[in-house]
């Protein structure tokens, strides 16, 4: 089962030195895993959104979406897997 | 490790769907370290002759291909050599016959007939489809094409298609499906994926890449999204190394000319050089004789026979069947090209250089452009059709690329900008538009709280998208003869005119590939010769014979000295008419310099002030650098030709013959900015190895950049300078017969018709208006003023003797009676119309021939002896048509002169004549003659026209229905006949329209314009008139021109910025500007610098008929 988390989280995230999440802190905490990641950039003409997702393993034992919002800088989970 | 290249590549010549110019993605590569780059554009190869040559100079290895729509889906084709490509081009060929126009789509079975020495990638999921493909294609030759593109499904869409072309034993090769170059271009795409929908860019988001990741990715970017699957990476580079595509047709570019029995091309060729030989030449000098050989030897070695003998064909059927037609360009260099009849220009005698035009080491192949009258082009290219086949013979494209009204008004939809503001913003657009967008939208652009939310974007947009390939038309005049098929060497498609095809190279790309292109123009200037020559005929008996004009008629130089030169071709326009007092041509040499140096390019290049101030002693002659001085010492010192320009490319940047004539066709082209840059470097650090400094290595580019794009060559120049000079003959010992060749080729020329019928006024000759008797389908001389004897006038120096009137005069001769149709063709008192019918209205006069105001200014100096005034014809009556015209002329031929307005409805009824075109004859005059006042005809006309009780097609404007007894109507007086011509004909044969005005204008005090010669420099004035055009520098901060006209003349103005900015919106759309200024005179030129901008108001508004230029 999903559900989208409305309004998205905000969290703390620490990544290593490629760039991937390793660790969230805030509403969500822990180590995280990233088994997916992709980028959405739209609606450029009216509010940008610009938005890299990863899919990760909080804890080893929930699959959540988190993102990175490439404009504000800011991290979010939007949706977890429970 | 293997490199990544990218095969799946689409370049804005993907119309309206790639983001980037080819040489971008081939610098963008390069960068990137990639070693090949393919580009392959939707439905055909545009843009390869650029890619080839963006990526051979930048060393990327380039592999051709094309995207193609097969069964539905896209199907990238790489072509692995030129076997591979020749089945593309013929596979793309078939794609877009049958479709739409600019649409191209196939089946898997054409493929399949097309499919040697090709790769095949394909993207789809559908295992049946990939099994299909390989048995169709060869499984070899087919890929499964991976994609990953940073969206949620691509990871598990990748594994799937790896999993399927395993199981078919398929190879898998990686790709980025590549729109545009650089991430930052992602926008541009998304707006022209809208325009494309012709859409806002919130209606297509589902049509949108979700993201950006659609840019030219190398290896390092590439490998983290394709973990695993490395092999997909390489496959690339092992395709890309199997491709071989050189794309050099010069051996196969001529159809072989059909050659008499026992000859070869090239003996023909001498056989018929000899024989042009003894009719140009009497006597035939030793020089020309060595002359003629030396060219023959280069021609036999360049193997250039046959490429001759299609073009002395060519003209020898234009001869036959009466098509004028001239060599223009280098060709005049060549004596081969005189003597065979392909130009007129003699280059022993005007010293042109013929290797210009060819020369042993020549890389590029020689250009033959030839004029035709427009009328008859036609008639030539079906001819080169059916001669040659229409398997070898196609026509060169144009792309047609996104102008700035364009860009503005599409971009700004896409955006979604209201319809309202694009309106006003690409209205706003100065006609002539600079690089900043924004300074060109200038008063249109709203104020910053009120702009949208995208509006920076838009202007980003805006500048990116302006000179991006929109869409492909037929370059005009330009076609392919080739030897082998030509749809082995370029893919066709069907052009919208009925049997015609055009090839997907535009007239650079052709050259590039060594193939020859014809250039057949249409030259309206030959139509007005030949037709104006047909009519001397008629009225003299003699039709001249322009070869045998000697060139040295001093009252044309004096004329043209004068400024004298409305109509004149190529020597009419403002630019010229302010150089030619200054210049003073006496020679026909002096001629020559004269058109080459009035254009874009030696303004640009700041040349025509220093040669002329050069000529008149005024300024030393001087060199930039030592290197220049026998190259500039004919010119003075200036660049004025285009063998200067070769010539400075081999001696100051040090460049080898070959790659300086390269040096010069590529600057001639249009270039986009990234390419420009290119040839920059490599000009300058050839000066800086010559020891130029590089002050004057750059200032030299600049100059040379700015001459190139427009610069004559000598040839050129010379060959157009004999018309300008035959035209200048006509005008000025014909000029009637030469004003109605002149309004008969319309649109054509410099300035509106209205200009020219006032030009022929000035000089005391008459225009005489529609009359429906006398009107002929075109316009024409008539004799007036009696039974004199017709003079012959002069003749090329020499007085001829005069001669009784001969046959042939058109129109009915006017008996001596008092004026009746021909009189509004006086300015004079104004005379109102009398109230009764029937009869010559009272009060009239019998006409003088000259009129009584007489301009001053620009006249000739010499009494033109005419008694023919120009009949204008009813190609001047809106709506009439050319049947309607016809029928017309041919009634009245076998029927006899119209007796009334009701007669001529009885006889044309139910023809092809309309109701508004019968209410513009009358309106305009063309019943005057036969006595009833014009809006009494008009009074119920419809039920005799259509028979009493039938009312179709009622026009409104003429009926009022009262009970039919006809009112009390309004005379047509003076004032209203001239608006009505301007109405219907656009043109005026009775006062200029300042005329009504100068009441008013005097009170004002403005000066009338044959008195501003006499204003003293530097004194401040007021004149006034319509503006009859309008020029713009190219870029924004300089100085525009105007010219004002009024009864007596003509005036220029010159408007510096800050006083435009003032009064830009006056000064653009009021057609009767009154300007306050200085004078300014200098040389015998004068002009008012204006202070002051104001419109005349109170008098209705005339249309526009100004020449807005730049």
């Amino acid at each position: 089962m999903t559900r989208l988390i409305s309004p998205p989280t905000a969290i703390d995230v620490t990544l290593d030195h490629g760039g991937a999440p390793i660790a969230i802190a805030g509403a969500f905490q822990g180590s995280v895993e990233p088994i997916a990641r992709w980028k959405v950039e739209g609606s450029w003409w009216d509010r940008p959104v610009v938005r890299e997702y990863w899919k990760v393993v909080l804890n080893n034992s929930l699959l959540c979406e988190l993102y990175h919002d490439l404009t504000t800088r800011a991290w979010f989970v939007d949706r977890v897997y429970d | 490790m293997s490199p990544y290249v990218e095969l799946h590549s689409h370049s804005n010549y993907s119309f309206l769907d790639g983001g980037s110019h080819p040489y971008e993605l081939a610098l963008r590569a390069a960068e990137l370290e990639m070693p090949a780059l393919a580009i392959t554009d939707s439905g055909g190869v545009y843009g390869a002759v650029r890619h080839l040559q963006a990526c051979r100079k930048l060393g990327v290895k380039p592999i051709i291909g094309s995207a193609l729509e097969v069964d539905g889906e896209e199907l990238i084709l790489i072509a692995r050599n030129l076997r591979g490509y020749s089945n593309l081009c013929r596979l793309l060929s078939i794609a877009h016959a049958d479709q739409p126009k600019g649409e191209a789509r196939t089946t898997l079975a054409r493929v399949a007939q097309h499919r040697g020495d090709l790769f095949y990638l394909s993207a789809t999921d559908d295992e049946s489809r990939l099994r299909a493909l390989q048995e169709a294609l060869g499984r070899e030759a087919v890929f499964s094409e991976l994609h990953h593109h940073l969206r949620p499904e691509d990871p598990w869409i990748l594994e799937g298609r790896v999993a399927m072309a395993h199981r078919c034993g398929a190879a898998v090769a990686a790709t980025n499906q590549v729109h545009y170059h650089v991430p930052g271009r992602r926008q541009l795409h998304d707006v022209l994926v809208a325009i494309r929908h012709r859409a806002t860019l919130e209606e297509v988001r589902q049509h949108l890449f979700s993201n950006s990741e659609h840019h030219l990715k190398g290896g390092a970017e590439m490998r983290p999204l394709f973990r695993g699957h490395e092999e997909a990476l390489a496959a690339p580079w092992e395709i890309a190394q199997e491709c071989d595509v050189e794309l050099d047709f010069r051996k196969v570019r001529f159809p072989g000319y059909p050659v008499p029995a026992g000859e070869t091309p090239f003996s023909f060729l001498y056989k018929l050089c000899f024989e042009g030989l003894r009719e140009r030449y009497r006597p035939i000098t030793s020089a020309v004789t060595r002359r003629l050989q030396h060219e023959l030897e280069v021609i036999e070695k360049t193997g250039l026979a046959e490429f001759f003998l299609i073009n002395w064909d060519l003209m020898r059927f234009a001869r036959e069947h009466g098509v004028p037609g001239q060599g223009r360009g280098s060709a005049a260099d060549s004596i081969v090209a005189y003597v065979l009849g392909i130009t007129r220009v003699d280059p022993i005698e005007h010293n042109l250089l013929f290797e210009r035009f060819l020369h042993e080491e020549m890389t590029s192949t020689p250009d033959i452009d030839i004029d035709f009258s427009t009328e008859h082009r036609e008639q030539v290219i079906q001819y080169i059709y059916e001669k040659y086949g229409w398997e070898r013979t196609g026509m060169v494209c144009n792309v047609v690329t996104f102008q700035p009204r364009m860009a503005i008004r599409q971009v700004g939809k896409a955006l979604g900008f209201s319809a309202e503001l694009l309106d006003r913003l690409a209205k706003g657009v100065d006609r002539w538009f600079t690089e900043d967008v924004e300074d060109s939208m200038a008063s249109a652009v709203p104020p910053p709280d009120m702009r949208p939310q995208s509006w920076r974007q838009f202007l980003e947009l805006c500048r990116e998208v302006i000179e991006f390939p929109r869409h492909l038309s037929i370059h005009n005049g330009g076609m392919l003869v080739t030897g082998e098929p030509l749809v082995d060497i370029a893919p066709v498609e069907p052009a919208t005119m009925e049997g015609r095809r055009v090839v997907q190279f535009n007239k650079d790309d052709v050259e590039d590939l060594g193939l020859i292109k014809m250039d057949m123009l249409g030259l309206r200037t030959l139509s007005v010769v030949a037709e104006a020559l047909d009519l001397i005929r008629d009225t003299t008996g003699a039709r001249p014979d322009l070869d045998a004009l000697t060139l040295n008629d001093p009252a044309v130089y004096e004329m043209c000295g004068e400024a004298d030169t409305i109509g004149v071709f190529q020597i009419e326009s403002r630019a010229q008419m302010q150089t030619l007092p200054r210049t003073r041509p006496r020679t026909f040499n002096d001629l020559v310099v004269e058109v080459a140096i009035i254009r874009p390019g030696p303004i640009q290049g700041n040349a025509v002030h220093p040669y002329i101030r050069r000529k008149q002693g005024r300024e030393s002659v001087t060199y930039a650098h030592p290197l220049l001085e026998p190259i500039l010492r004919d010119t003075l010192g200036v660049i004025l030709y285009q063998e200067q320009i070769i010539e400075i490319a081999m001696q100051v940047a040090g460049m080898k013959p070959g790659r300086a004539d390269g040096f010069r066709r590529a600057m001639t082209r249009h270039l986009n900015r990234v390419e420009m840059s290119s040839l920059e470097d490599e000009f300058v650090s050839g000066c800086l190895a010559n020891g130029v400094p590089r002050s004057v290595a750059d200032q030299l580019f600049t100059a040379v950049q700015g001459f190139a794009v427009y610069g004559f060559c000598r040839s050129h120049a010379a060959a157009f300078a004999r018309t300008s000079y035959e035209t200048a003959w006509m005008k000025l010992h014909h000029p009637v017969e030469f004003a109605c060749g002149l309004l008969n080729n319309q649109p054509m020329g410099f300035y509106h018709p209205s200009v020219l019928v006032e030009d022929l006024k000035r000089h005391g000759l008459r225009a005489l208006p529609v009359d429906i008797n006398r009107s002929d389908v075109r316009c024409m001389p008539e004799l007036v003023g009696g039974s004199l004897p017709a003079s012959a006038g002069v003749r090329d120096g020499i007085p001829e003797p005069l001669k009784p009137a001969s046959a042939g005069t058109r129109g009915i001769p006017e008996p001596l009676k008092p004026a009746s149709a021909g009189t509004r063709g006086i300015p004079g008192p104004p005379r109102a119309e009398t109230p009764h019918a029937g009869g010559p209205p009272v009060g009239s006069r019998p006409l003088p021939l000259l009129p009584t105001n007489f301009s001053v200014s620009a006249l000739s100096t010499l009494p033109v002896k005419t008694e023919h005034a120009m009949r204008i014809g009813f190609n001047y009556v809106r709506d009439l048509g050319e049947e309607g015209r016809q029928a017309i002329v041919a009634d009245r031929k076998s029927g006899g002169p119209f007796l009334s307005f009701d007669d001529f409805l009885s006889r044309l009824r139910g023809g092809p004549i309309s109701p508004r075109a019968v209410r513009n004859l009358v309106m305009v005059g063309a019943f005057d003659a036969l006595g009833s006042p014009r809006r009494a005809l008009l009074w119920g006309w419809q039920e005799r026209w259509h028979g009493a009780g039938l009312r179709k097609g009622i026009d409104r404007q003429s009926e009022l229905r009262l009970d039919g007894t006809a009112p009390e109507l309004p005379r047509i007086d003076d004032f209203d006949a001239n608006q009505l011509e301007y109405r219907i004909s656009d043109l005026s044969t009775g006062h200029h329209l300042i005329h009504f005005c100068r009441d008013r204008l005097r009170e004002l005090g403005a000066v009338e314009t044959n008195k501003v010669p006499r204003i003293p420099n530097n004194q401040r004035v007021r004149v006034a008139g319509l503006v009859i055009t309008r020029q713009a520098p190219a870029t924004a901060n300089k100085i525009r021109f105007f010219t004002l006209e009024d009864e007596f003349g003509q005036v220029n103005v010159t408007i510096k910025p800050e006083v435009y900015a003032k009064y830009r919106q006056v000064a653009n759309r009021q057609p009767i500007l009154i300007i306050d200024g200085v004078m300014q005179r200098q040389d015998g030129v004068h002009s008012v610098l204006a202070s002051h901008i104001e419109a005349l108001t109170g008098v209705p508004r005339p249309a526009q008929r100004s020449h807005d230029y730049r």
